[in-house]
């Protein structure tokens, strides 16, 4: 199997193992704070409320791509929007995703010059980083699908995360259940739904998938799901332990919620969970820089996405020095945040409307 | 060509193995043990800061040893500190950090937000309030410790077990000073018999950041219980023309809150398991009546001390350090009020109502 199609192929189940890699990623550092902010102690229902949306998206997007089993992403956005705006889509696409990964970089380079490193340069960092993520995926989809499947394991340790803290948690901190208010409730699924950015992957990745005849869409609604109950529990927890106000003064709750706690055997608990994140936020950024290169493929109509992953590093290296601190880093992703707005509502929302319009057409056509 | 790439890349991953080159050895570090904070004698305007830690080196003549600076900040005096000493100085391992009366009657939080931005502080950093110098009690001798913060760690840890001052790390104390409803509390270090000999068994009172009074003797235990923090050690009453003791064996709390005709009642049940210990009335107490009646008069006996606690926070202080400010803004958010919840609290009605379930009488009956 290995490079026996153009990028390797992958199969259903590894792509639940992509969706469940890539959506528990940066955003398990900060999910709490950022929803909390909004709808105060309900910001699990936010979560919960994102997570039931998240899947509908989902549905749209299975049931749309799956109507063209043998298109790649750029063939069917050409087919549905018309070739100059499928073009215009997958060049912004590719940038996109660029971006996205040079933010997850970031991301991950300042917490490690925070908590691990501190006198390590950040240029050093990013630069590992970005050499590691190449190495990953430079021999295409099926052999970064193979590192998804044993990463996968390493999210065990992060269900400890939602029970560490339960001896100092209180549930009083949850309640008055609801006491937000529906409107903040619903204004919190705004932060959580960038949290969960990432489910438009698999627009790129679907059509590589060697066994289509799987019940995709059921097992990907699944995957979601499953991350959903990880992030509501996870809130949940941290709610509990921090309240409303505490954890706005937090800056990476998951972490600091560690670092609070005593844990039998392991002292410092908050660098063993760090361990297992770094290699899920890898995946996650090998993920979206191999979706970039596959995009580019797609438009040069090139046999190998290993050119483009070389060509593209230097890029992507150059984008994740681009922001001079954290609060730039923050800044950066709100932006991203916004453009993923597009790609991943509006887009597939826009290409299942289209897919009816063309439908709809070639059934008058055949009837007249 | 191939090959020439493969012993550059060969190379640069050699060059890794150099990545431990100017990695700091335990050795080299000064780990800081213990640390207080004392308005400077010299220049009130300035604090006084002390670190103790161990030599760790086996030719130094001391086991451990302090270092004090001035300085208007903690981070001024992490640098002022890290000019005095050959190792580099690490935060990380802080057990006990001391703040004098005075300091705490200033407010912390100045000194706190340091330890909330680096992460090196570990959340489980232990807090306390010294009746005196915080730099006389980290320079004592303890009879039967070598250091004295492992001693006052270990001492908090002993005095919490007996149900007699809560444990107040950095994380809790970030989360009493934050969150709406309650206000932070901390162990309070006295001084014995003479200045050789403390006592861990009194509880400083916060309003925000600023010690306001403490409690010592009945009103610690008592302010325990209220905060349903029941763990262990004996409680002694006066009885019957003797004295009765009970192990604390446990217990819990349980908080439910009421308007009534736009009035705030409070309904604090409190649950003790307990065996008896001691009792020198002469009569015998192998019945159930005697136990009942028993725990009848220690229910009376304990409702008053917790009602003198209570009386002193609604009244006097008018601060809620039990934290019935949370129970009410759960049940009744549009009553509460997290602005002025002190002053709702002081003309809250409660009705506190202590069980004590004596579940073994010793082996004398």
């Amino acid at each position: 199997m290995y490079q026996k199609y153009r990028n390797g192929e992958i199969s259903a189940i590894q792509l639940h193992i992509l969706i469940i890699s890539f959506l528990i990623c940066a955003g398990v550092l900060d999910l709490s704070r950022l929803v909390g902010a909004v709808s105060q102690q309900d910001a699990w229902i936010s979560v919960f409320i994102n997570g039931l949306f998240i899947s509908f998206i989902m549905i749209i997007i299975v049931y749309t791509i799956s109507r063209f089993p043998q298109y790649n992403f750029l063939q069917y956005i050409s087919y549905l929007l018309g070739k100059p705006l499928g073009y215009l889509v997958a060049i912004s696409y590719c940038f996109y995703a660029a971006l996205v990964t040079a933010t997850i970089i970031r991301l991950l380079s300042e917490m490690i010059y925070t908590w691990l490193l501190p006198n390590t340069s950040i240029y050093i960092l990013n630069f590992i980083i970005v050499i590691t993520a190449l190495y990953m995926i430079r021999n295409g989809l099926t052999v970064l699908a193979r590192f998804n499947e044993v990463i996968v394991f390493m999210l065990i340790p992060f269900f400890v995360l939602i029970f560490v803290g339960l001896p100092e948690a209180s549930l009083i901190n949850l309640r008055p259940i609801g006491g937000a208010g529906i409107v903040n409730i619903l204004k919190g699924v705004v932060p959580s739904f960038f949290a969960f950015g990432g489910s438009e992957i698999v627009l790129v990745y679907y059509p590589y998938i060697s066994d289509k005849q799987k019940p995709i869409m059921k097992y990907s609604v699944i995957s979601i799901m499953l991350v959903t109950a990880f992030y509501t529990a996870l809130v949940i927890s941290q709610m509990a332990f921090y309240g409303p106000q505490e954890i706005q003064q937090v800056l990476y709750p998951s972490i600091s919620y560690l670092s609070a706690s005593i844990f039998p055997v392991i002292e410092r608990l908050e660098l063993f969970f760090t361990i297992f994140w770094i290699f899920t936020v890898l995946a996650t950024i090998g993920i979206q820089y191999l979706a970039s290169c596959i995009v580019l493929q797609n438009i040069f109509v090139a046999k190998k996405t290993s050119f483009f992953a070389y060509i593209l590093a230097p890029v992507i290296y150059l984008l994740s020095l681009y922001p001079q601190n954290t609060a730039e880093v923050v800044d950066f992703g709100d932006t991203i945040g916004k453009i993923y707005t597009f790609y991943g509502l509006a887009l597939p929302l826009l290409l299942l409307i289209m897919y009816f319009i063309k439908e709809k057409k070639s059934i008058d056509k055949k009837n007249s | 060509m191939k090959k020439i790439v493969k012993v550059f890349v060969l190379l640069i991953l050699i060059s890794s193995l150099a990545g431990c080159w100017d990695a700091t050895d335990l050795e080299e570090l000064l780990i800081v043990y213990g640390l207080g904070i004392d308005i400077s004698n010299d220049n009130p305007d300035q604090y006084f800061f002390t670190i103790g830690f161990p030599t760790i080196i086996p030719e130094a003549p001391e086991k451990k040893h302090e270092f004090s600076t001035e300085a208007p900040s903690l981070g001024r005096a992490k640098n002022n500190l890290q000019q005095k000493v050959y190792r580099q100085i690490s935060y990380d391992n802080i057990r006990v950090i001391i703040f004098s009366e005075e300091v705490a009657k200033q407010g912390i939080m100045v000194h706190i937000d340091s330890m909330l931005r680096e992460p090196l502080f570990r959340g489980t950093t232990r807090f306390a309030v010294a009746i005196d110098r915080a730099v006389d009690m980290l320079t004592m001798e303890p009879p039967v410790s070598l250091f004295i913060s492992t001693f006052l760690f270990d001492s908090i840890e002993q005095n919490y077990e007996a149900t007699l001052v809560p444990i107040t790390t950095l994380r809790n104390f970030s989360h009493e000073y934050y969150a709406d409803g309650i206000e932070p509390a901390m162990p309070f270090i006295c001084y014995g018999a003479d200045k050789t000999e403390l006592n861990v068994g009194c509880v400083a009172l916060f309003q925000g950041d600023k010690m306001i009074e403490y409690f010592s003797g009945d009103n610690s235990r008592a302010f325990m219980l209220l905060r349903g923090e029941i763990h262990g050690g004996i409680y002694t009453f006066e009885l019957m023309d003797g004295f009765v003791s009970i192990n604390l064996k446990g217990g819990s709390g349980k908080i439910k809150t009421e308007l009534i005709n736009g009035e705030l009642h409070i309904y604090h049940d409190i649950f003790i398991n307990c065996v008896l210990s001691e009792h020198t009335p002469k009569h015998e107490m192998l019945s159930a009546n005697s136990i009942k009646a028993l725990e009848t008069q220690l229910e009376e006996k304990i409702k008053k001390s917790l009602r003198n606690a209570l009386d002193i926070l609604q009244n006097e202080l008018k601060n809620d350090n039990i934290g019935y400010g949370k129970y009410v803004k759960a049940n009744h958010p549009e009553y509460f009020d997290g602005e002025s919840w002190n002053d709702q609290f002081a003309k809250a009605i409660i009705h506190v109502n202590p069980t004590v379930r004596i579940r073994a009488l010793g082996v004398t009956p």
